[in-house]
């Protein structure tokens, strides 16, 4: 019995040969690249670990980072290694906190412990908040200041407490939190403040709508800056708002820098739709002339003032006096007049 | 003629059985090599598991009972609040394996009032052994950096001194829960094991201002015992809080407003976000602790959607004054 079987040509060879060759690079790289797991893509520290990240490094990638260490006092060395926290371990570090940072254009986070030499008890931690742009920074200071603080000037916005030091410096917001109530250690978080601005400067702040809160009454450490949604209205973003003793009453002045006069006369007339389909009041007559197109509204019992000057919006919010409130509104138009010519 | 030149179809049988035979080997190889590399769980790694619950620990028996208690020490105050609704030992009973649930968010010092007061854990673990408990456990979740956070709060030393047993979290204290009849934690990791072989429950917190929830008090330091990426929780915060007083039925809480977090909360920062407030609050009654709690925070319950949510729930009542709570 002859069996002949037919020989595989050349061509045949090479093919299955070079199949055969990809087919091993492919179970190479397959083996190489479990080695290489990220479990972000699979989400398992979610589902599995219950612990969130233990560090936050995971946000040190294409961040620039600033070095603490090296700032601090004299008699204090680092206690713990640099953490960074990024906009999606932000709550890890801060909790509940986070959504303050986060809806004001918070990039990331960068915090280190520091612990005295001779006192076990004696440590702090430096909070740097990278916020992108300044005026991120001055509204997350402005608004988490506290009353009844000691203002400090080695920043252009910087106050401190008993026990910590707060302020706002370009792009970045600093908390600096002791665990001890003691006059020393504040001054080693002042002079460790102004290592830190020494060494990385930023350009000032520029917020020209502070020139239009006048002065007379006002309440300095009130001053705050809003990005977003102020007082309930999705269109109304950076306002600046103050607060004022006047005739006995608290009342809050805000004020808003448009674009355009155009900008600031619409948005004016969309607050008073909002007012007008989402609260339902109506409008009063003002008792003053002094504020050509003067708005005013009740609602339920505290009245909402406002006007438009220029490009720039400005008012009275939920004035409990209707009074004083318009007569705070006259200052507040006056003041904007005046740096207007 | 069983020959044929030329034309590989025609083979024989044996050739025939042989490529069978190969056919075959090779076919079985392949199938035993993806079944070797076969992974049972998919990509999230996860081994099955059912579901769990946090067992219930309310002593419906006792009855509604609470004390709000005034003055500047916790040791003090907390011991007088035991006493006005029947003494420790009504609840904590010999042999019992009671977890404390503190509030170990953050580490931060505890002038500052962001977590629980050791001096508060160290006197209710002395009071939960002169009860008869056999164990006394402490845990939170505190996300970032456990060790540190127990530590700088001073909670970590309370415990030892008191002689209760820390228990940190790790990977492996979770497990899935899911609340009855919830809308939001479902299938989520959840603090278990320090539950496991417990009899009583009893959460310890500050009384806070929150960013989020503008509270945070007895219910919502349940939130500790959840893992993962829980901040997608604060997108609903209140609704989140009433699912967690259906998830937890404590024996106890314990709210502490000695000092009241005004501002500035959940984490506070400087003393300046303190007041001195000089109350000390034990309650059967988790939704009444908060119904109070709240007026120490100069609010309302109507400002605080969670208290009437949970409220609704059945976790309680927000009509603390109905529970005839001892207050002096």
């Amino acid at each position: 019995m002859i069996q002949t079987v037919r020989r595989s040509t050349s061509l045949e060879s090479v093919i299955s040969v070079s199949i055969l060759f990809l087919l091993i690079i492919v179970g190479i790289l397959i083996f190489s690249q479990q080695f290489r797991y990220d479990e972000k893509i699979f989400n398992v520290s979610v589902m599995q670990s219950g612990i969130g990240s233990k560090t936050g490094d995971s946000a040190t990638e294409g961040i620039v980072t600033i070095e603490i260490a090296g700032l601090e006092p004299e008699g204090f060395e680092p206690m713990s290694d640099m953490e960074t926290f990024d906009q999606a371990t932000l709550s890890d570090k801060i909790n509940g906190k986070a959504d303050l940072y986060l809806e004001s254009g918070f990039i990331h986070l960068t915090t280190r412990r520091f612990l005295s030499r001779s006192n076990p008890e004696n440590w702090f931690e430096f909070f740097l908040y990278d916020m992108g742009l300044p005026r991120n920074a001055f509204s997350v200071y402005s608004n988490q200041k506290r009353e009844d603080v000691t203002g400090q000037d080695f920043a252009e916005f910087a106050y401190s407490t008993e026990n910590a030091v707060f302020f706002s410096h370009g792009r970045y917001y600093v908390e600096i939190l002791g665990a001890l109530e003691q006059e020393s250690l504040i001054k080693g978080l002042i002079l460790m403040s102004k290592n830190f601005i020494a060494k990385y400067p930023e350009n000032p702040v520029e917020l020209p709508e502070l020139a239009f809160l006048p002065a007379e009454n006002l309440k300095p450490e009130s001053v705050s800056l809003i990005l977003k949604n102020g007082f309930g209205f999705k269109d109304f973003n950076n306002i600046f708002t103050g607060t004022y003793t006047l005739d006995g009453y608290k009342i809050l002045a805000f004020v808003s820098l448009r674009e355009s006069a155009e900008e600031a006369g619409s948005l004016a007339a969309s607050y008073d739709d909002f007012i007008s389909e989402f609260i339902g009041q109506e409008r009063l007559k003002p008792e003053t002339d002094q504020i050509p197109g003067l708005r005013v509204a009740n609602i339920f019992d505290e009245y909402e003032i406002f006007f438009v000057k220029g490009d720039v919006i400005a008012g009275i919010h939920s004035a409990r006096d209707k009074k004083a409130g318009e007569q705070m509104a006259v200052k507040l138009y006056k003041k904007i007049s005046e740096l207007e010519k | 003629m069983n020959t044929v030149k030329g034309n590989e179809d025609n083979i024989d049988r044996r050739g025939f059985i042989k490529r069978m035979t190969k056919a075959g080997v090779s076919i079985a190889g392949a199938c035993a090599l993806g079944y070797f590399f076969h992974d049972p769980t998919g990509p999230t790694g996860l081994p099955e598991q059912s579901l769990v619950s946090v067992p219930d620990f309310s002593m419906p028996q006792v009855g509604n009972r609470m004390a709000i208690i005034k003055g500047s020490s916790r040791t003090e105050t907390l011991t007088r609040a035991f006493e006005a609704i029947g003494g420790i030992e009504s609840f904590v009973k010999k042999g019992d394996r009671v977890l404390l649930k503190v509030n170990a968010a953050f580490a931060l010092p505890p002038m500052l009032s962001a977590t629980t007061h050791p001096e508060l854990i160290t006197r209710c673990i002395e009071l939960c052994y002169r009860a008869g408990a056999e164990e006394v456990r402490v845990t939170d979740n505190p996300i970032n950096d456990p060790a540190a956070c127990f530590r700088l709060t001073g909670i970590e030393s309370a415990v030892k001194s008191a002689g209760g047993k820390l228990l940190f979290p790790k990977n492996d204290f979770f497990r899935r829960t899911s609340v009855e009849g919830g809308s939001l934690i479902r299938d989520w990791p959840l603090l278990f094991t320090p539950f496991e072989g417990v009899t009583k429950l009893i959460g310890i917190s500050p009384i806070k201002d929150h960013q989020r929830s503008g509270a945070s008090m007895a219910m919502k330091n349940w939130y500790g015992l959840l893992g993962g990426h829980r901040n997608i929780f604060h997108q609903d915060i209140h609704d989140t809080i009433k699912e967690l007083s259906i998830m937890v039925r404590p024996t106890l809480v314990i709210l502490d407003g000695t000092t009241t977090m005004m501002t500035n909360g959940p984490t506070g920062g400087a003393l300046s976000d303190l007041k001195n407030t000089d109350t000390m609050i034990v309650s059967t009654d988790q939704v009444a602790a908060d119904a109070f709690g709240c007026s120490l925070l100069d609010r309302k319950v109507e400002d605080l959607p969670f208290i009437s949510k949970a409220a609704e729930a059945g976790s309680g009542t927000a009509d603390y004054e109905s529970l005839k709570p001892v207050i002096f």
